[in-house]
């Protein structure tokens, strides 16, 4: 097997790996399904084209991320997104609790909303969300604490949650 | 019940799943790819080219004048011609100052027509067409015929006769015939492909004159241009009338085309200021590269043209 037939196994495989995580991180940015989709697309187009070297896997986690940040904040800048209303297609839980729960928490500022994802789904210290979103980690650690009262405050009287 | 929202915020997003058609879209290399450009270049390069070159043919076609260089219309000089252009020139020479004798074949240049009228102002003296029609000076009557030019008009004839014979014998050289050009030559050059001897014209019938204008052909357009009435037809009949240009002494050209062969024309002018007028009031003539004369009359019978035709002969 060649090295180009290995860069190629091994994009496929992180493309398989990270693709979910891509998308619920651009729905969380977007609010939108086919907002989500178009972007997730864009991330893993770009992927696959790139020449970059990446040295892990970690490295190509951390890519994915913050190429998917960055999509996500075009896609509200571009001309399509000003010129025409998207057709918002609310998403189906089986857990009428976790439906409810997706509606408040998207209902969180963008900058808030990216570090709590990152931070409580992806699993991500402080200083790699820092490190990815090129933040002082003091300014991720404001933004987790005013994103936890946010969250309070719209949960607050309906679930106890404990952060 | 108290919940951790890590735990609950993972349940949620576990339920979160992208498009799997998407990724294995973008993954086979469906996804992604530009559109593209959908145009088809065929008919509008066609369409372009065929733009182009009826451009080109109306842009050469002109009235420029090229069309008297065409091929068609380029003398092929023998020796034999140019031992009679020389007699022919000597005996031109050798003409009394007092007369001018249009030459065998009246010339389309303006240089050429220019002549005639000096020699009209200074002695009043009009030679018509190859029969040497004498002319007063107010121009009412047609003159008598002056029968001491009648043999040059024999041995024009003959030069005719010959240049259309050596023509049609194809001896020479391209090289030869190059370098015996000048442009004195195509003027009074017969068309070598086909030389149109209006002599035979006369004693036919009108018929196909007839049949050509009746269907449009080349002769109708003469009439239809001029509003005179044709009574002999010049072009021959796989030929057909093409653009009207005026020249700059005051005639007016016709290209006639072949129908079958698109590059073989033939330029023919009907004069306005030369001395055909003046002898033959009423009455138009033309020239024909070839070197052959047709005559149109306004208004006129058909007796009367066969008469200005009969003295063009004699």
């Amino acid at each position: 097997m060649t090295k180009t037939d290995c860069a190629g196994v091994f994009k496929r495989e992180m493309t398989e790996k990270y693709f979910d995580m891509v998308y619920r991180l651009a729905l969380a940015r977007t609010k939108d399904t086919e907002l989500a989709n178009d972007v997730c697309q864009d991330v893993f187009v770009r992927y696959i084209k790139s020449d970059k070297n990446f040295e892990s896997e970690e490295h190509v986690k951390a890519w994915l991320i913050k190429v998917t940040i960055n999509l996500s904040k075009g896609a509200f800048t571009s001309s399509w997104f000003k010129k025409t209303v998207p057709l918002s297609e609310e998403l189906s839980f089986n857990d009428p609790e976790v439906s409810d729960l997706y509606t408040h928490v998207q209902k969180l500022p963008k900058k808030y909303l990216t570090v709590i994802h990152l931070h409580y789904y992806e699993d991500m210290p402080v200083s790699e969300i820092a490190r990815i979103l090129k933040m002082n980690e003091s300014t991720v650690k404001s933004h987790l604490f005013r994103g936890r009262n946010e969250l309070k405050k719209i949960l607050g009287g309906r679930y106890d949650y404990e952060f | 019940m108290i919940m951790n929202f890590k735990d609950a915020y993972k349940n949620m997003n576990d339920e979160i799943h992208g498009d799997r058609a998407l990724l294995h879209s973008i993954l086979n290399g469906e996804a992604g790819k530009k559109r593209k450009f959908d145009f088809n270049f065929k008919p509008v390069f066609a369409t372009a080219l065929t733009a182009v070159f009826v451009l080109c043919i109306a842009t050469v076609y002109k009235n420029t004048g090229i069309e008297q260089y065409s091929p068609s219309n380029v003398k092929v000089v023998t020796e034999k011609e140019n031992e009679e252009t020389v007699t022919a020139k000597e005996e031109k020479t050798n003409e009394s100052a007092d007369q001018y004798t249009v030459s065998d074949k009246l010339q389309n240049s303006k240089s050429e027509a220019k002549a005639p009228k000096k020699s009209q102002t200074d002695n009043q003296n009009i030679t018509g067409v190859g029969s040497a029609v004498e002319r007063n000076s107010d121009y009412d009557e047609p003159a008598a015929v002056d029968e001491s030019n009648a043999p040059m008009v024999a041995s024009l004839d003959e030069t005719m006769h010959a240049e259309t014979e050596s023509a049609h014998s194809g001896d020479e050289t391209f090289d030869e015939a190059y370098d015996s050009f000048d442009s004195e030559d195509v003027n009074s050059a017969p068309a070598p492909a086909k030389a149109y001897d209006i002599s035979q014209e006369k004693y036919e019938e009108s018929e196909p004159e007839k049949k050509s204008a009746a269907s449009g052909g080349g002769a109708s357009d003469i009439m239809a241009k001029s509003d005179t009435v044709v009574s002999r037809a010049v072009i021959p009949e796989d030929m057909t009338f093409g653009k009207a240009v005026g020249n700059t002494d005051g005639s007016i050209s016709y290209i006639a085309v072949s129908k079958d062969n698109p590059d073989r024309c033939l330029t023919v002018i009907v004069s306005g200021t030369d001395g055909f007028e003046a002898a033959y009031p009423g009455a138009h003539h033309i020239h024909t590269k070839n070197g052959n004369i047709a005559v149109i009359g306004e208004n006129m019978s058909d007796d009367e043209i066969n008469k200005i035709i009969d003295s063009l002969s004699d």
